[in-house]
């Protein structure tokens, strides 16, 4: 515990952050230095930074979403299905009722909320724990995805509807990247300026104590929920512009959709004693994807030994974030 | 000027628990410019009449008064809008956000435009009000999360304080804090009565109570023994009243020469946490109750987790001369070298309060349990806690009974009993007596007299100086991180003499 100094120039906590974030910055531009030699001046070329940020850009928008329902300690684990289901919805809009662009945010938003607001109320409400509530809608929602699959297939067409050219503005690199600057300034005055991520923060501090101190639980909840559903939504409809379809899955094969952002939201909670909340999850999703994309150029086989890489990652972050904390919790 | 009109009134109050009548008919009158304090023993009913007047449950029969007009609270939050704010036990900081964020959540649209909120402006208002309250001695930038025990306390009465409120009720404060925040928390006390408004304080500490209060209310048993002024009363008459019967002499250490074994069974050297405590050196012997007091930025609280090796990184050295590894590096070191300790906030780093009663007593035995090393009989388990829960009187409904259940006394006396039933040489006590009454404290005294009398040594770390005065065979008094005197019991202790040094 640091005593007030009014004498001191800066503050203490901002002066650790800075400290931190300048390690940390050079760590890393050390790391992608060493990278950079080893793949003979490959990953950071133009070309390759812009495909890592690509990348980047779907695992930071759910992420932000997540964090509005995480926050309040709500561990939604069916995000992932949540964007299958969704952006196919958005596509039925989109092309089944010929509502173009408008029917594909509106649908895939609107299913979001909607699914999100249901979550929300098994938790709240039904005071079911919230990851076996997760579980729970993941493997409806699947389901309900792949019944419709089947039924398209039975009726001669593919399996989900597949998105054409001319509807891909979403998947776009500058739209991309303009929607990710967006979603971030958006979420990080949401989440840190406005009583909306305040009262989230403090039902996930102490939810009986932030309900004696004036915040209402329920209510602050599936705000959080709505809030969150609208980035994911929007996080859903650049990832199938991107990949012009999302196909059915089944046996709880959704959560690996939302496995990249929930270890970026993870990585930003590690780091946090660094870079706000929001900052650490931008920070984190270029961290991860520049990981996987080295971890490609350098030959490591995509699936299991990356995910080995990714899960030590996240330890070491655990790791580091702890070191200089108190043994005793106070 | 103090009016003496009455603020708030309570009618016939009543509270069951199960088959536990809380509180029983509990009427009493609180006047404006009075500083009323309510002592009990553990379990007299003082948090669940606060807790009534507050908003936080509420009473199942009875009637409440707030200026003559009947009050119910819904919630805390509505007793605040009637005037009534407190610092309870049951309630805390949200530690996730900032200081300024705890101080000023639920009325944070004052520094809301658009819903955009001002966070700077919101923490310059939070060190004004910290400061308008003399309590400004925490870091604005903080989290909640990261602040001590005590430094939370203020920032909790900060927040109370805040919406100015006709009847200010503090529950349990003063005992987790050092002499000089006491000192500030009392100040604040008694600038407030003078304001007119009335101050409720529930506390254990009978001395400090009748030094600050105008009136005390005893409860025994859910019911109200009596009401008297604390002018016409002393501390051994409270203590009667609470318990029913006359105090059966000191409850301290009588003899007034220190007495001790001749083999020093820790010792450290030039223990050192920079910007904390520099350069602690001291030897503990057999059977010695070596007592550390100290102001909160003494670094007496954190002294005793560097010597069990926890908290930040000390440089210096931890020795066990008669144990097989001499230097301590961790706590497993001192916990094999027949070391325990007990940490000042026992909900937190101290007992596992969701687990029964049975598996805290049991698990720092575990490894004695264990047969084989690996298997641990369950009747082995129930024995060792059934035996501790009967030989330390803990009053519970069983060993299955969650610690989180019991009260603060009986919480206590569970904490040290899974020590003291083990096999140990010393341990380390930082405020041993932090939240239990009078009862239990006397209890606590003799257990700790009883384990000094089998040479073990006690480290006792303690914000109260009766209890250091009473029990200690020598006392270090710390000042901003040194040790700035030592004095042996035959020298004879007087609190004088340790304030003036702690000082």
């Amino acid at each position: 515990m640091n005593t007030a100094n009014p004498s001191a120039k800066m503050p203490p906590r901002l002066k650790r952050r800075l400290i931190g974030m300048a390690v940390f910055f050079a760590i890393l531009c050390l790391i992608y230095v060493v990278i950079n030699i080893m793949t003979d001046g490959k990953f950071l070329s133009a070309f390759n930074i812009k495909t890592i940020i690509t990348h980047a850009v779907f695992s930071s928008i759910l992420a932000f979403g997540m964090s509005f329902i995480f926050s309040a300690g709500i561990i939604d684990l069916s995000i992932g299905a949540k964007v299958l289901l969704a952006s196919n919805v958005g596509l039925i809009f989109a092309y089944d009722f010929n509502l173009g662009y408008p029917g594909l945010l509106l649908g895939t938003i609107l299913c979001c909320i909607i699914l999100q607001l249901i979550s929300a109320w098994l938790v709240v409400s039904l005071k079911i724990p919230s990851w076996i509530a997760g579980l729970g809608v993941a493997l409806v929602l699947e389901a309900t995805l792949a019944e419709y699959s089947t039924g398209r297939i039975k009726s001669g067409l593919t399996s989900v509807i597949n998105m054409t050219d001319d509807m891909r503005l979403f998947g776009t690199t500058p739209v991309m990247f303009t929607m990710m600057i967006v979603c971030f300034i958006v979420a990080y005055i949401l989440f840190n300026y406005t009583k909306i991520g305040i009262n989230l923060r403090a039902i996930g501090s102490n939810a009986s104590v932030a309900q004696a101190m004036g915040v209402n639980y329920k209510k602050s909840i599936f705000i959080g929920a709505i809030v969150g559903a609208i980035f994911i939504g929007i996080a859903s409809v650049i990832q199938i512009s991107y990949n012009t379809k999302l196909e059915a899955v089944t046996g709880l094969s959704s959560m690996s959709r939302m496995f990249n952002s929930l270890a970026a939201v993870l990585l930003a909670q590690s780091i946090n004693r660094i870079f706000n909340n929001t900052i650490g999850i931008l920070v984190s999703s270029v961290v991860l994807m520049s990981v996987f994309n080295a971890l490609t150029m350098l030959g490591v086989p995509s699936g299991t030994w990356q995910t080995v890489v990714l899960g030590a990652i996240i330890v070491i972050c655990g790791i580091l974030a702890n070191i200089g904390n108190k043994g005793v919790v106070k | 000027m103090r009016t003496g009109d009455c603020v708030l009134k309570l009618r016939n109050i009543n509270k069951f628990f199960a088959s536990t009548h809380a509180n029983n008919n509990i009427s009493l009158t609180f006047n404006r410019g009075e500083v009323r304090g309510i002592v009990g023993e553990n379990g007299s009913g003082k948090s669940t009449l606060s807790s009534i007047i507050c908003g936080m449950q509420k009473a199942d029969s009875g009637e409440m008064f707030k200026d003559g007009k009947p009050y119910a609270p819904k919630s805390p939050l509505d007793a605040i809008s009637n005037g009534i704010s407190m610092v309870v036990q049951e309630l805390g900081v949200l530690t996730q956000l900032t200081i300024p964020l705890n101080i000023f959540i639920g009325r944070e649209k004052q520094f809301s435009k658009f819903g955009i909120i001002n966070t700077r402006k919101m923490k310059k208002a939070a060190q004004r009000e910290l400061e308008k309250f003399g309590l400004g001695v925490v870091d604005v930038d903080d989290y909640a999360g990261d602040l001590s025990i005590e430094h939370r306390k203020m920032v909790e009465l900060t927040k109370a304080l805040m919406v100015d409120p006709d009847v200010l009720i503090l529950d349990e404060i003063t005992q987790a804090l050092s002499r000089d925040n006491r000192d500030r928390v009392h100040k604040v006390i008694h600038d407030f009565a003078e304001k007119n408004k009335t101050v409720i304080v529930i506390t254990h500490d009978i001395e400090e109570i009748v030094e600050l209060a105008d009136t005390i209310t005893v409860l025994r048993d859910g019911q109200v023994v009596g009401t008297v002024k604390a002018s016409e009363t002393t501390p051994d008459k409270i203590k009667s009243m609470m318990i029913g019967r006359d105090l059966t002499g000191n409850y301290y250490r009588t003899e007034e020469e220190e007495t001790r074994g001749e083999n020093v069974i820790l010792s450290v050297k030039d223990l050192t946490l920079p910007g904390v405590f520099n350069d602690v050196s001291f030897d503990l012997y057999e059977g010695e109750i070596l007592a550390f007091c100290g102001l909160s930025d003494a670094g007496i609280h954190e002294l005793g987790e560097a010597i069990y090796k926890i908290g930040d990184k000390s440089q210096g050295k931890v020795l066990t001369p008669l144990a097989q590894k001499k230097e301590v590096e961790s706590p497993i070191d001192i916990i094999r070298a027949g070391g325990a300790y007990l940490s000042k906030d026992r909900d937190v780093a101290g007992l596992m309060l969701q687990a029964d009663i049975k598996t805290n007593i049991a698990i720092p035995s575990i490894r004695d349990l264990a047969k084989g090393g690996l298997f641990v009989k369950p009747k082995d388990v129930r024995k060792k806690a059934q035996d501790a829960v009967d030989t330390f009187e803990v009053k519970c409904t069983g060993i299955e009974q969650p610690v989180m259940r019991l009260s603060g006394g009986n919480k206590q006396k569970v904490n040290l009993s899974r020590w003291l039933t083990r096999d140990l040489k010393f341990i380390i006590l930082d405020c041993p007596t932090r939240g239990v009454d009078i009862g239990v404290k006397e209890y606590i005294y003799h257990v700790l007299a009883e384990a000094k009398d089998k040479g073990i040594g006690i480290i006792m770390i303690t914000d109260e100086l009766p209890e250091a005065i009473g029990m200690a065979d020598r006392i270090m008094v710390m000042h901003k991180g040194t040790i700035a005197k030592t004095i042996h019991r035959s020298e004879g202790f007087t609190e004088e003499s340790i304030i003036e040094v702690m000082i």
